[in-house]
């Protein structure tokens, strides 16, 4: 495959990206299908496939708040505040339904308003258990899946078997297995791409039909994986933050504007969304519980997790033989600022250069954001 | 001149040269000139309603004037500050934090914190005690506290900027002021002076309030002395006793505070120029 069929395939990936609303508005009156979004972290988006619906991950717009400001407070993060401004003004109701996981107490309130200003959208809210060390917990976890997986059939207007809640589980598996591979083929030969373009590619996953996805990453694999690794010069950098929404490209394309080298990240856009499989073995509700009790990642929304947060990205920081972190924190994410100062003392004792960025729906001054990264590189020479 | 202009010439082999910095802020224009035995053969400062290339320009010009060089007889240029990047000339960029650490570290070598306020931005920058950066702070949403809000306040209390300091030790009984944000602060100064609060009052609340507000930058990284302060407002007798309370620390003041960043540049440029030397 020619390199202009990678741009090509980008091109597919970024045309969703942009303006994925429009997007997604078109793709459904094209397919007459229905379409359930769901809040991004928590939420097995597999339920959604097997009912034979579109799943979509909500997304981050670019898009002022205007109207939103009269029903959110200010100083709630970018991404509830977006999605409440664009669901109020009517951008979301091509949506058959909605459903949040609880995440925090900000998507909570999102979830409450966009159900009063979406009268033709299902929105529910999967209360997955946030403590996992609690006696019962899987119980109710299975539970909670069965509750909304009952919803989504009523929805969809049909059955969730095993075997098609299987086969989606199995589609969305080896969507992530392709991810991965393109996350270890980056690693193995940074900057092949743009981390700005890794960005775009885990984004349109949350958002195209999977399978449509799978096979354009296939190709753009197979184009890549014969590429000569990209000469590169700069300090190697690990990524973590951003929970449930993509950095802005603006602060990517200036981290490695200054020379640094993103050799791996805990993105949610990243790595994060693609890093665990779902078994394939037993009861298939039961595996989607497994996934997310026993095989989550370390989040600041969830406790009892079987590692710390903060353990377990010093370790990767180490693996990935990065020389320092950049800290990416979402303004007003309340779980990540609690997690903070664990984070930060953990990498000073673990002698890790970091640096955190704070970033937020409108505009940042990106000036000053040069200056403190390229003041950190060149700490890191 | 274009980028790489002076690197270029070296590398020819066609002269033995100076080594410049340049820091081009955000109200003033610096250079410093370096002999070959790294000494500060001149220096320039050049103040301005806008620092633009024509402001750097003029500071180099002038500095290279007074040490009877000319542009020819640079070996390496170094630019840093805000406006780093927007200059067409120059050999390399280099931050304003790390030039202000390696400026201070020449000066006085075992420094292991430097506190620099500019024009519009802030930084406390700690040092291991060997000249390198090891931590590091900035303000990055506002300019409150800094030599423009400095600036905003002497204007509307109608006192000449360099006379603030040495009327504010004289104060009795300082005022309260905001240090939060520089339009809201003028109203505190505007409204404190319709009160009848005396001047002297308002100058030493409004230098306890930048000493405040960089006293919470200091315990982002971290304070350890010795201190030094760099950056215009340095030269603010003021501000430098409200930080020496606020932090319970002498803080040492070089001989010109506006020209360690653009010393730093020098000394990077330096670096350059004897690697050069070498291959």
């Amino acid at each position: 495959m020619p390199k202009s069929n990678i741009k090509e395939v980008m091109n597919k990936f970024r045309e969703v990206v942009d303006k994925p609303y429009e997007k997604l508005r078109q793709w459904k009156k094209a397919n007459e299908k229905k379409m359930a979004g769901c809040s991004p972290m928590h939420f097995p988006e597999e339920l959604i496939h097997a009912a034979g619906m579109l799943p979509v991950v909500l997304q981050e717009t670019d898009e002022t708040i205007t109207t939103g400001f009269s029903y959110i407070y200010p100083f709630f993060c970018g991404i509830t505040r977006n999605l409440i401004d664009v669901g109020v003004k009517g951008q979301l109701s091509f949506l058959d339904g909605l459903v949040y996981a609880d995440i925090c107490v900000q998507n909570r309130t999102a979830a409450s308003i966009l159900r009063q200003n979406l009268p033709s959208v299902y929105v529910d809210v999967a209360q997955l258990p946030s403590s996992f060390t609690r006696k019962g917990v899987m119980e109710d976890t299975i539970k909670e899946l069965d509750r909304i997986k009952a919803n989504l059939e009523k929805l969809a207007g049909r059955n969730i078997d095993d075997t098609s809640l299987k086969q989606s589980i199995a589609a969305y598996n080896k969507n992530r297995s392709l991810l991965r591979r393109l996350h270890n083929l980056c690693q193995k030969n940074p900057r092949l791409l743009p981390y700005r373009d890794m960005q775009v590619i885990v984004q349109s996953s949350m958002l195209m039909p999977k399978e449509e996805h799978t096979q354009l990453l296939e190709k753009l694999l197979a184009e890549m994986e014969g590429m000569k690794p990209a000469s590169v010069k700069g300090s190697r950098l690990f990524l973590s933050g951003h929970l449930c929404q993509s950095p802005k490209a603006d602060i990517l394309d200036l981290i490695e504007g200054v020379g640094g080298i993103i050799v791996d990240d805990d993105l949610y856009t990243g790595y994060r969304y693609y890093a665990i499989d779902v078994e394939m073995n037993g009861s298939p509700i039961e595996a989607l519980a497994k996934r997310h009790l026993e095989k989550s990642l370390p989040v600041p929304t969830r406790t009892g997790l079987p590692m710390r947060w903060e353990k377990y990205l010093v370790d990767r920081v180490k693996a990935s033989k990065a020389q320092g972190i950049v800290v990416l924190m979402v303004k007003f994410c309340e779980p990540h600022l609690f997690y903070y100062p664990f984070i930060k003392e953990a990498l000073t004792k673990a002698s890790i250069p970091h640096i955190m960025v704070e970033t937020e729906h409108e505009v940042v001054s990106l000036e000053g954001v040069r200056t403190r990264l390229q003041a950190f590189m060149e700490m890191l020479k | 001149m274009a980028l790489g202009y002076y690197s270029d010439l070296v590398s020819k082999g066609e002269v033995t040269r100076v080594a410049v910095g340049v820091d081009i802020g955000s109200l003033t224009a610096k250079t410093v000139v370096m002999d070959s035995n790294s000494h500060i053969a001149s220096y320039k400062v050049i103040q301005g309603k806008i620092v633009d290339e024509a402001a750097a320009i003029a500071s180099l010009n002038q500095a290279l004037n007074d040490a009877h060089l000319t542009n020819e007889e640079i070996g390496f240029l170094v630019t840093t500050g805000y406006g780093r990047n927007m200059v067409s000339f120059g050999d390399k960029s280099i931050t304003e934090i790390s030039c202000h650490a390696r400026g201070a570290q020449f000066l006085f070598p075992g420094v292991r914190t430097v506190i620099d306020i500019g024009g519009q931005d802030s930084k406390v920058i700690s040092l291991n005690g060997q000249g390198s950066v090891v931590n590091f702070a900035m303000n990055d949403k506002c300019a409150a506290g800094t030599g423009r809000f400095l600036e905003v306040m002497a204007h509307a209390l109608e006192v000449p900027i360099e006379e603030m300091g040495a009327l504010s030790l004289k104060a009795k009984n300082p005022a309260t002021i905001s240090s939060i944000c520089t339009v809201f602060a003028e109203s505190e100064v505007i409204s404190l002076t319709a009160q009848g609060r005396l001047k002297l009052d308002i100058i030493a609340g409004i230098h306890e309030a930048i000493g405040r507000r960089m006293h919470s930058l200091v315990n982002h990284v971290g304070m350890i002395p010795p201190v030094v302060m760099s950056g215009g407002v340095a030269k603010n007798t003021g501000v430098v006793r409200a930080l020496e309370k606020l932090l319970g620390t002498e803080i040492i003041l070089p001989p010109e505070p506006q020209i360690v960043g653009a010393l730093g540049a020098a000394l990077f440029a330096m670096d350059e120029l004897k690697a050069k030397s070498m291959r």
